[in-house]
């Protein structure tokens, strides 16, 4: 066996550039993998880090209508005598707004215990708060609030703006409300399957987000997810996932090309295996020697692997924080190597395994019934794409179904397709029922492109998977491209819309009427809009509530004409698809009801949001407070020279700085997306090198001949190049279609299921004409390069 | 003037001590319409001087010179690109082996010449010519679906098809059984004195030796 072995290993060694691209593949998937999982964990610990301390450990919140602090120990008291038991532990939550002079705070109140960092005593002692870093108030800072002094004793980054976290009595002082009020149950549930989950989330970061929220039961009162209260977490989660489910494509990708290598080595090496099998070497050695030589190379391309994955991350994470904070350390945990091996080896073996099974002596020829395999698959693929998309519970996970579904149906129609070339260039050759001889090509471009036509189509068993790899590489390419470029296209329409001031003031602890009534009576051109929000609880969802004088000029921002009525609100995308409504239904805040009558995209908002008139606003929140101010009609020179004097504190952000900072972001985000997407189209191309270096070096007597009848050296490359066209075309006709529908799917399902938005897909040439040009060029150079010779 | 005149040939291969001189010092001239047998043991260079004769490979030394519409060809002085368009023109070559291009029918391959020296107009006449030689049904026949006998029929044709002033064939009947080797060895030297071009057989096999009007015998 060690012989067997020894051989294949050599057999290898002998033939390096097949062997370079095999472990380039696997290689390079699995640096894809590891890219994603780091960058996974570098996003997952920011997140994790910036957790709410009242909702560290929490899963799930409960709330009815008018809870009171009696239906909290009720419900605890049933926990506590056993009648829960899916329930680990339970805490109330309180939960307001406080105006105190200019400046507005969210006030949290929880267990104290809860609340405290584990080495601080911060809960035990009355009038202490913890306050959140964006308050910016060092600890030991005391504040005058409620007509109280509260000594700050801690501050945490919890990444809830203006946040100040009390225990339960506390918050209740401090918002002035009665001893019974509670705004909500947190709990900790316990799910059959959370052993499984926790898992599966530490070996794909952002596995979560894919996976349907557990549906808690409590009777009496309704139980969601926690992410209703946190969604910057579920969104975080889905970043997560969105990448995990790209860095695979590169893994899948090189799966193909380990199959279609593997497919060739065989092929090469059929002669030895046969006259093995003549001395008496059974199958199963033959195949425990190929497929423990594949392990030897698995083994190495993956360590090479584990260390480019670890550079990608590095190099990927600097790109998109450069400019915006130091990048996270990263460091390979055991989970990250295991992760690694495993989809090294497993990539290759099950690659090799399946082209043995398929090709090995004995079973050289594709396995019988294939047509009805692939109509089965078809009609199973559709199904599955058709469950994904239509079923919402299905969530992510429906999604990246419906797109791997169409690309295997995509992939599994290269042979039929190159047939159905074949067939039909046959039949061109014969048209009008005479025999093909009469109708043979007497000119020599004709009878050359003949030529490279049946060779383009003649060799599905060499190159079809190879180029079902670059279709995927190729179609993933284009979707993606197509959904980027869409969704820069419609985020540019609405920074276009939402910046239509020349600037915005940051007020900081101003009152931004005031200051507004100032800048108008100083510059009476000048449009000062104060803008506002707060946030509240919509049906168990946080929905941020923006306010101002929402004239036509100003809902023109979010793409409505007329002036917004008092009973009258424009709803984010987001929230009409948290709370199940549409335009023209009722939402009811604060006590009174609101009808939509627009609604917008809310690109990048965390948060669902609901835009009303402020006068709207003040009669269901009593005193406004304004944050920020939009401006326009005023020199940026005279605005300057006023702030200096009137209000020095207030930082100004022009619309064009805003703008750039904004698009900066989009790049950054997508930075990674095109980086995946293109170290997929590496591997595709590299698979598809080899697959024609293989092919080329079986033609090379071929090649003889046609040199010996007079073929120069540039008709040879002409026939290259038309063959290289040729499947190039093959590629790109079928990556096309599945590109469409991929960028279909990301902007109309995954990004609405992820993050709540829909982007509007518009096709423009920009989008797919370079991946596909991308995906021709490497057909062509594949063709076309020189074939360096090698001895076996 | 000669079809083929070689003066003091000598080609070798590999480099430094691996180097091994395969033809030295070889002369030969053969004319328009005459055949010359090549006879030898294996590794004596019968290959490697059809491929001289070719132009597939350049000689080390010596002159090899063919002639072609009247002129006077040094292959010795001409590059890769004039040795190819030369060879298009004027040599016809048949293989042992692998003789037919597998992409394309029987009556495409011999098509080719035809097509590359822009003789489309003739393919009737090639027509014609695959039907005398008996392969009349099997025009539109891919080469796998041919048997070996057939096989080297085809590659005369298709060798002879453009006309050319030389008929290089490399033992074309090497991997044939009796009865297939009388048949092409037959239609070989017809066809080449037919069109009166030169031929040059390299063979082991005596009874082709014997149709030929010369016989040059290659020692090692």
């Amino acid at each position: 066996m060690k012989l067997l072995l020894r051989s294949f290993v050599r057999f290898f060694a002998q033939t390096p550039w097949a062997t370079l691209t095999a472990g380039l593949g696997i290689a390079l998937g699995v640096a894809s993998t590891v890219a994603t999982h780091l960058l996974g964990l570098a996003v997952s610990d920011q997140l994790g880090a910036s957790a709410a301390p009242h909702l560290r450990g929490v899963t799930h919140i409960a709330e009815r209508a008018d809870a009171t602090m009696a239906d909290y120990f009720d419900l605890r008291h049933q926990w506590r005598q056993g009648k829960l038991p899916q329930v680990e532990w339970i805490t109330p939550v309180i939960q307001g707004q406080l105006v105190e002079g200019e400046r507005r705070y969210q006030v949290i109140g929880a267990d104290g215990f809860r609340l405290a960092a584990r080495d601080s005593s911060v809960s035990a002692t009355r009038n202490s708060i913890a306050a959140d870093a964006t308050l910016e108030r060092a600890p030991g800072a005391v504040l005058q609030l409620a007509g109280e002094r509260w000594t700050v004793a801690e501050v945490v980054d919890a990444g809830l703006e203006d946040a100040l976290f009390a225990d339960v009595g506390d918050a209740l002082a401090l918002l002035g409300r009665p001893a019974d009020h509670l705004s909500y149950v947190a709990l900790s549930l316990k799910a059959p399957l959370d052993g499984v989950r926790e898992t599966l989330e530490r070996l794909f970061p952002g596995l979560a987000a894919g996976l349907p929220a557990d549906v808690g039961q409590l009777a009496g009162w309704t139980v969601r997810p926690v992410a209703s209260v946190r969604p910057e977490q579920q969104f975080g989660n889905a970043v997560l996932f969105t990448r995990g489910a790209l860095g695979l494509l590169a893994l899948v990708v090189a799966w193909f090309i380990i199959y279609q290598i593997c497919v060739l080595w065989l092929r090469r090496q059929q002669l030895l295996m046969t006259r093995l099998s003549a001395l008496g070497v059974s199958r199963g050695e033959l195949a425990v020697g190929f497929l423990g030589a594949i392990g030897v190379l698995a083994g190495v391309a993956t360590l090479f692997g584990i260390a480019g994955g670890y550079g990608l991350a590095v190099l990927l994470l600097r790109l998109s924080m450069a400019g915006i904070a130091a990048p996270p350390a990263m460091e390979l945990s055991a989970i990250v190597v295991v992760k690694a091996l495993f989809s090294g080896f497993a990539v290759a073996l099950v690659g090799a395994g399946v082209a043995f099974t398929r090709r090995a002596p004995g079973n050289l020829q594709p396995p019988a019934g294939r047509m009805a395999v692939r109509w089965g698959g078809v009609v199973v693929g559709l199904a599955l794409i058709a469950a994904g998309l239509t079923l919402e519970e299905t969530g992510l996970y429906g999604g990246f179904l419906a797109v791997l579904a169409g690309c295997l149906i995509a992939t599994s129609w290269v042979g039929p397709l190159l047939r159905w070339l074949r067939d039909a260039l046959e039949r061109r050759g014969s048209e009008g029922g005479h025999p093909r001889s009469s109708a043979t090509a007497t000119t020599r471009n004709g009878l050359l492109f003949r030529l490279a036509m049946r060779e383009a189509t003649w060799h599905e068993a060499d190159l079809g998977v190879a180029i079902g790899a670059l279709i995927l590489a190729v179609g993933a390419s284009v979707g993606i491209g197509l959904m980027v470029g869409s969704f820069e296209r419609d985020f540019m329409r609405m920074l276009d819309q939402r910046l239509a001031h020349d600037f915005f003031l940051e007020l900081r602890d101003r009152d931004g009427a005031a200051l507004a009534r100032a800048l108008r009576e100083a510059h009476p051109g000048a449009v000062a809009v104060p803008l506002g929000e707060r946030s509240v609880r919509l049906h168990g969802h946080t929905v941020e509530i923006g306010y101002a004088d929402f004239s036509g000029a100003e809902t023109a921002r979010y793409g409505y004409a007329p002036a917004l009525g008092l009973d009258e609100a424009l709803a984010s995308e987001a929230l009409l698809k948290a709370l199940g409504l549409s335009v023209g239904d009722s939402v009811v805040v604060g006590g009174k009801a609101l009808r939509v009558v627009h609604e917008f995209s809310g690109f990048g908002d965390v948060v669902p949001r609901l835009l009303i008139q402020a006068e709207a606003a003040a009669v269901r929140f009593g005193a406004l407070h304004y944050d920020r101010l939009g401006l326009s009609g005023l020199p940026a020179a005279d605005l300057e020279r006023w702030l200096a004097e009137a209000a020095p504190d207030v930082v100004v952000r022009q619309r064009a700085a805003l703008r750039t900072v904004a698009l900066d972001v989009f790049d950054r985000t997508f930075a990674i997306t095109r980086a995946l997407t293109l170290v997929a189209l590496i591997v595709a191309v590299a698979g598809l090198y080899n697959a024609m270096m293989a092919l080329r070096l079986n033609q090379r007597a071929s090649v003889a001949l046609l040199r010996a009848l007079g073929l120069s050296v540039g008709e040879q490359r002409w026939l290259a190049l038309m063959r290289g066209s040729a499947l190039g075309l093959v590629a790109v006709v079928l990556a096309l279609p599945l590109g469409l529908f991929i960028g279909a799917v990301l902007c109309d399902v995954i990004n609405p299921r992820a993050f709540g938005w829909s982007v509007a897909l518009s096709i423009s040439a920009a989008d797919w004409a370079l991946p596909m040009a991308l995906g021709l060029a490497a057909a062509v150079a594949a063709s076309v390069l020189p074939v360096p010779e090698e001895s076996a | 003037m000669s079809a083929i005149r070689l003066n003091g040939v000598c080609k070798g291969f590999g480099d430094g001590a691996r180097h091994r001189r395969v033809i030295d010092d070889f002369s030969l001239e053969v004319a328009a319409g005459e055949s010359v047998a090549l006879c030898g043991p294996s590794g004596s260079g019968k290959s490697t001087l059809l491929n001289l004769m070719a132009g597939l490979v350049p000689v080390d030394a010596g002159t090899l010179i063919l002639g072609h519409d009247g002129r006077s060809h040094d292959l010795s002085r001409l590059g890769e690109s004039e040795r190819t368009a030369l060879r298009r023109r004027a040599v016809g070559y048949v293989f042992q082996f692998f003789n037919l291009v597998p992409t394309l029918t029987v009556l495409e391959n011999v098509a080719l010449p035809l097509a590359l020296n822009r003789l489309g107009q003739r393919v009737p006449e090639a027509r014609q010519r695959l039907e005398a030689l008996g392969l009349g049904d099997r025009l539109d026949a891919y080469p796998e679906m041919l048997s070996g006998g057939e096989q080297q029929r085809v590659a005369i044709a298709r060798a002879l098809a453009h006309e050319p002033a030389i008929v290089l064939a490399d033992e074309p009947t090497g991997n044939l059984d009796a009865r297939h080797s009388e048949e092409v060895a037959q239609a070989l030297f017809a066809e080449a004195r037919r069109l009166g071009s030169a031929l040059v057989v390299a063979t082991h096999s005596a009874a082709v030796a014997e149709r030929a009007d010369r016989i040059v015998e290659l020692v090692q």
